[in-house]
Protein backbone atom coordinates (compact mmCIF):
# COMPACT_ATOMS: atom_id res chain seq x y z
CA UNK A 1 0.00 0.00 0.00
CA UNK A 2 1.59 3.63 -0.40
CA UNK A 3 2.28 6.49 1.68
CA UNK A 4 -0.76 8.32 0.42
CA UNK A 5 -2.99 5.38 0.76
CA UNK A 6 -2.21 4.88 4.36
CA UNK A 7 -2.57 8.88 4.92
CA UNK A 8 -5.82 9.16 2.78
CA UNK A 9 -7.20 5.61 5.48
CA UNK A 10 -5.97 7.61 8.46
CA UNK A 11 -7.66 10.50 7.30
CA UNK A 12 -10.96 8.78 6.69
CA UNK A 13 -10.63 7.56 10.44
CA UNK A 14 -10.15 11.27 11.58
CA UNK A 15 -6.55 11.37 12.10
CA UNK A 16 -5.83 15.63 11.59
CA UNK A 17 -2.06 14.50 11.24
CA UNK A 18 -2.61 11.86 7.99
CA UNK A 19 -4.17 15.82 6.81
CA UNK A 20 -0.68 17.73 7.96
CA UNK A 21 1.37 14.77 6.06
CA UNK A 22 -0.55 15.16 2.82
CA UNK A 23 -0.67 18.69 3.14
CA UNK A 24 3.56 18.56 3.30
CA UNK A 25 3.97 16.29 1.07
CA UNK A 26 1.45 17.91 -1.93
CA UNK A 27 1.44 22.05 -0.99
CA UNK A 28 4.40 23.23 -3.16
CA UNK A 29 2.12 21.64 -6.04
CA UNK A 30 -1.17 22.59 -5.48
CA UNK A 31 0.28 26.61 -4.32
CA UNK A 32 2.57 26.55 -7.41
CA UNK A 33 -0.23 25.61 -9.59
CA UNK A 34 -2.99 28.08 -8.03
CA UNK A 35 -0.25 30.60 -8.11
CA UNK A 36 0.27 29.92 -11.68
CA UNK A 37 -2.74 30.10 -12.74
CA UNK A 38 -4.46 33.14 -10.48
CA UNK A 39 -0.83 35.25 -10.01
CA UNK A 40 -2.15 36.21 -7.02
CA UNK A 41 0.12 35.20 -3.93
CA UNK A 42 -2.51 35.24 -1.45
CA UNK A 43 -5.53 34.21 -4.00
CA UNK A 44 -3.21 31.10 -4.16
CA UNK A 45 -2.48 30.22 0.00
CA UNK A 46 -6.78 30.44 0.14
CA UNK A 47 -6.96 28.29 -2.62
CA UNK A 48 -4.28 25.62 -1.25
CA UNK A 49 -6.00 25.90 2.47
CA UNK A 50 -9.74 25.09 1.14
CA UNK A 51 -7.67 22.07 -1.63
CA UNK A 52 -6.53 20.39 1.58
CA UNK A 53 -9.95 21.62 3.81
CA UNK A 54 -11.78 19.89 0.95
CA UNK A 55 -9.99 16.65 1.30
CA UNK A 56 -10.71 16.80 4.62
CA UNK A 57 -14.56 17.00 4.87
CA UNK A 58 -14.75 14.45 1.69
CA UNK A 59 -11.99 11.82 2.62
CA UNK A 60 -13.93 9.42 2.46
CA UNK A 61 -14.85 9.32 -0.92
CA UNK A 62 -11.43 9.98 -1.86
CA UNK A 63 -10.15 6.26 -3.14
CA UNK A 64 -7.18 5.22 -1.30
CA UNK A 65 -6.05 3.05 -3.99
CA UNK A 66 -6.12 6.08 -6.64
CA UNK A 67 -3.11 8.37 -7.27
CA UNK A 68 -4.29 11.23 -4.78
CA UNK A 69 -2.80 14.00 -6.97
CA UNK A 70 -5.56 14.23 -10.06
CA UNK A 71 -7.63 14.65 -7.47
CA UNK A 72 -5.71 17.91 -6.14
CA UNK A 73 -5.04 19.41 -9.28
CA UNK A 74 -8.93 19.06 -9.92
CA UNK A 75 -10.55 20.76 -7.06
CA UNK A 76 -6.96 23.42 -7.30
CA UNK A 77 -8.20 24.28 -10.46
CA UNK A 78 -12.07 24.14 -9.54
CA UNK A 79 -11.02 26.56 -6.73
CA UNK A 80 -9.19 28.62 -8.93
CA UNK A 81 -11.85 28.65 -11.88
CA UNK A 82 -14.12 30.32 -8.95
CA UNK A 83 -12.08 32.80 -7.80
CA UNK A 84 -11.06 34.10 -11.56
CA UNK A 85 -14.20 34.30 -12.63
CA UNK A 86 -14.73 36.13 -9.38
CA UNK A 87 -11.60 38.21 -9.80
CA UNK A 88 -11.68 38.76 -13.79
CA UNK A 89 -13.20 42.40 -13.63
CA UNK A 90 -9.96 43.55 -12.38
CA UNK A 91 -7.95 42.40 -14.80
CA UNK A 92 -8.97 45.37 -17.26
CA UNK A 93 -8.47 47.32 -14.76
CA UNK A 94 -4.51 47.00 -14.17
CA UNK A 95 -4.29 46.93 -17.81
CA UNK A 96 -5.34 50.85 -18.06
CA UNK A 97 -3.35 51.84 -15.29
CA UNK A 98 -0.51 50.27 -16.87
CA UNK A 99 -1.35 52.01 -20.41
CA UNK A 100 -1.95 55.43 -18.00
CA UNK A 101 1.49 55.02 -16.15
CA UNK A 102 3.46 53.45 -18.95
CA UNK A 103 4.06 56.38 -21.10
CA UNK A 104 5.73 58.07 -18.27
CA UNK A 105 8.62 55.66 -17.73
CA UNK A 106 11.87 56.26 -18.99
CA UNK A 107 13.25 53.90 -21.76
CA UNK A 108 14.50 50.81 -19.91
CA UNK A 109 17.76 49.53 -19.20
CA UNK A 110 19.50 46.26 -20.71
CA UNK A 111 18.35 43.95 -17.80
CA UNK A 112 15.52 45.85 -17.43
CA UNK A 113 14.74 45.26 -20.99
CA UNK A 114 15.04 41.31 -20.43
CA UNK A 115 12.96 41.46 -17.53
CA UNK A 116 10.38 43.17 -19.45
CA UNK A 117 10.72 40.74 -22.51
CA UNK A 118 10.04 37.43 -19.42
CA UNK A 119 6.89 39.75 -18.45
CA UNK A 120 5.42 39.79 -22.22
CA UNK A 121 6.18 36.37 -22.24
CA UNK A 122 3.88 36.05 -18.53
CA UNK A 123 1.48 38.50 -19.86
CA UNK A 124 0.56 36.95 -23.16
CA UNK A 125 0.58 33.58 -20.86
CA UNK A 126 -1.98 35.23 -18.54
CA UNK A 127 -3.90 36.53 -21.47
CA UNK A 128 -5.03 32.81 -22.73
CA UNK A 129 -8.36 32.10 -22.14
CA UNK A 130 -9.06 29.95 -19.19
CA UNK A 131 -9.61 26.44 -20.05
CA UNK A 132 -6.35 27.01 -22.35
CA UNK A 133 -4.26 28.42 -19.44
CA UNK A 134 -4.90 25.86 -17.22
CA UNK A 135 -3.94 23.51 -20.31
CA UNK A 136 -0.48 25.16 -20.40
CA UNK A 137 0.39 25.19 -16.71
CA UNK A 138 -0.41 21.91 -16.03
CA UNK A 139 1.75 21.08 -19.07
CA UNK A 140 4.52 22.95 -18.89
CA UNK A 141 4.97 23.77 -15.18
CA UNK A 142 3.87 20.27 -13.48
CA UNK A 143 5.04 18.25 -16.72
CA UNK A 144 1.69 16.23 -17.05
CA UNK A 145 1.23 13.81 -19.93
CA UNK A 146 -2.03 15.05 -22.23
CA UNK A 147 -3.87 11.60 -20.85
CA UNK A 148 -3.47 12.88 -16.83
CA UNK A 149 -4.60 16.67 -18.14
CA UNK A 150 -7.22 14.46 -19.70
CA UNK A 151 -8.34 12.72 -16.62
CA UNK A 152 -7.80 16.07 -14.39
CA UNK A 153 -10.60 17.98 -16.24
CA UNK A 154 -13.16 14.85 -17.21
CA UNK A 155 -12.80 15.88 -20.73
CA UNK A 156 -11.28 13.59 -24.01
CA UNK A 157 -7.39 13.72 -24.79
CA UNK A 158 -8.22 15.50 -28.24
CA UNK A 159 -9.55 18.30 -26.11
CA UNK A 160 -6.65 18.68 -24.53
CA UNK A 161 -4.59 18.84 -27.32
CA UNK A 162 -6.60 21.12 -29.48
CA UNK A 163 -6.71 23.41 -25.89
CA UNK A 164 -2.79 22.91 -26.41
CA UNK A 165 -2.54 23.25 -29.67
CA UNK A 166 -4.19 26.72 -29.70
CA UNK A 167 -2.61 28.06 -26.66
CA UNK A 168 0.83 27.61 -28.20
CA UNK A 169 -0.47 29.42 -31.38
CA UNK A 170 -1.99 32.03 -29.63
CA UNK A 171 1.37 32.59 -27.41
CA UNK A 172 3.38 32.36 -30.63
CA UNK A 173 1.39 35.27 -32.28
CA UNK A 174 1.41 37.16 -28.99
CA UNK A 175 4.87 36.95 -28.58
CA UNK A 176 5.54 37.95 -32.61
CA UNK A 177 3.32 40.92 -31.95
CA UNK A 178 4.78 42.49 -29.59
CA UNK A 179 8.88 41.29 -30.70
CA UNK A 180 10.75 40.01 -28.19
CA UNK A 181 14.12 41.82 -27.40
CA UNK A 182 16.85 39.82 -29.17
CA UNK A 183 19.29 39.26 -25.84
CA UNK A 184 15.90 37.34 -24.70
CA UNK A 185 15.35 34.92 -27.26
CA UNK A 186 18.84 34.82 -26.66
CA UNK A 187 18.81 33.73 -22.94
CA UNK A 188 15.40 31.62 -23.59
CA UNK A 189 18.12 29.65 -26.16
CA UNK A 190 21.20 29.23 -23.44
CA UNK B 1 19.00 25.75 -41.96
CA UNK B 2 15.74 25.78 -38.95
CA UNK B 3 13.18 23.58 -39.52
CA UNK B 4 9.69 24.48 -39.68
CA UNK B 5 9.11 23.33 -36.31
CA UNK B 6 12.21 25.45 -34.36
CA UNK B 7 10.20 28.37 -33.74
CA UNK B 8 7.26 26.36 -31.93
CA UNK B 9 10.28 24.83 -30.25
CA UNK B 10 11.42 27.93 -28.87
CA UNK B 11 7.74 28.68 -28.04
CA UNK B 12 7.80 25.75 -25.73
CA UNK B 13 10.78 26.55 -24.44
CA UNK B 14 9.83 30.64 -23.71
CA UNK B 15 6.49 28.91 -21.98
CA UNK B 16 8.20 26.07 -19.93
CA UNK B 17 11.04 28.21 -18.48
CA UNK B 18 9.18 31.11 -17.68
CA UNK B 19 6.57 29.56 -16.19
CA UNK B 20 8.74 27.76 -13.80
CA UNK B 21 10.81 30.56 -13.42
CA UNK B 22 7.74 32.89 -12.40
CA UNK B 23 7.24 30.12 -9.26
CA UNK B 24 10.44 28.93 -8.46
CA UNK B 25 11.00 30.04 -5.33
CA UNK B 26 7.37 30.41 -4.67
CA UNK B 27 5.72 28.78 -1.20
CA UNK B 28 2.97 29.45 1.05
CA UNK B 29 3.25 31.02 4.41
CA UNK B 30 3.77 28.77 7.42
CA UNK B 31 0.56 30.09 8.74
CA UNK B 32 -1.02 28.03 5.99
CA UNK B 33 -0.83 24.68 7.40
CA UNK B 34 -1.44 25.84 11.06
CA UNK B 35 -4.88 27.57 10.08
CA UNK B 36 -5.98 24.87 7.97
CA UNK B 37 -4.96 22.10 10.85
CA UNK B 38 -7.45 24.45 13.04
CA UNK B 39 -10.53 24.74 10.65
CA UNK B 40 -9.72 20.99 10.14
CA UNK B 41 -10.14 20.52 13.75
CA UNK B 42 -13.11 23.01 14.59
CA UNK B 43 -14.82 21.27 11.82
CA UNK B 44 -14.49 17.79 13.16
CA UNK B 45 -16.18 18.88 16.73
CA UNK B 46 -18.92 20.66 14.65
CA UNK B 47 -19.71 17.89 13.13
CA UNK B 48 -19.59 15.57 16.59
CA UNK B 49 -22.20 17.96 17.90
CA UNK B 50 -24.05 18.95 15.07
CA UNK B 51 -25.97 15.55 13.20
CA UNK B 52 -25.49 14.90 9.53
CA UNK B 53 -28.71 16.53 8.05
CA UNK B 54 -27.83 19.41 9.88
CA UNK B 55 -24.32 19.83 9.64
CA UNK B 56 -23.60 23.98 9.00
CA UNK B 57 -20.32 22.49 7.89
CA UNK B 58 -21.18 20.30 5.18
CA UNK B 59 -24.20 22.47 4.15
CA UNK B 60 -21.77 25.26 3.57
CA UNK B 61 -19.41 23.03 2.18
CA UNK B 62 -21.12 20.59 -0.07
CA UNK B 63 -20.96 21.11 -3.86
CA UNK B 64 -24.48 22.37 -5.08
CA UNK B 65 -26.62 21.92 -8.55
CA UNK B 66 -26.93 25.29 -9.17
CA UNK B 67 -31.03 25.77 -10.60
CA UNK B 68 -31.86 26.26 -13.75
CA UNK B 69 -33.69 29.68 -13.90
CA UNK B 70 -36.69 29.84 -15.66
CA UNK B 71 -36.37 33.27 -16.71
CA UNK B 72 -40.11 33.67 -16.56
CA UNK B 73 -41.17 37.43 -16.62
CA UNK B 74 -43.91 38.83 -14.68
CA UNK B 75 -46.32 38.14 -17.68
CA UNK B 76 -45.70 35.02 -17.70
CA UNK B 77 -45.61 34.30 -13.49
CA UNK B 78 -49.20 36.41 -13.84
CA UNK B 79 -50.44 33.53 -16.46
CA UNK B 80 -49.14 30.76 -14.40
CA UNK B 81 -50.74 32.23 -10.97
CA UNK B 82 -53.91 32.50 -13.18
CA UNK B 83 -54.12 29.33 -14.47
CA UNK B 84 -53.34 27.05 -11.82
CA UNK B 85 -55.50 24.87 -10.13
CA UNK B 86 -56.53 27.26 -6.91
CA UNK B 87 -56.04 30.25 -9.08
CA UNK B 88 -58.43 32.04 -10.83
CA UNK B 89 -59.19 30.25 -14.02
CA UNK B 90 -59.37 26.83 -11.39
CA UNK B 91 -61.53 28.55 -9.47
CA UNK B 92 -63.86 29.87 -11.98
CA UNK B 93 -63.73 26.01 -13.54
CA UNK B 94 -64.80 24.47 -10.22
CA UNK B 95 -67.48 27.32 -10.22
CA UNK B 96 -69.80 26.02 -13.26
Amino acid sequence: MSEDATHILRLQAGDLDALGALYDRYRLAVYRTALAITRDPDAAEDILQEVFLRLHTYATSVKPDLPLAPWLYRATINLSYSWFSKHRWLAPLDEVIERLIGPARQRPEPAAEQRAGREQVQQAIDALPFNQRVVVILHYLNDLSLQEIAEILDCPVGTVKSRLYYARENLRRQLEAKSLPSELLYEFTQ
Amino acid sequence: MSSPNSHLDLVDHMIRYNLRRSVARAQPGPAVRQQLLQRAARRCRARFWWPAPFDPVLEYDAPRRSLTPLELGWRELALVQLLRPAGLFGALCQLR
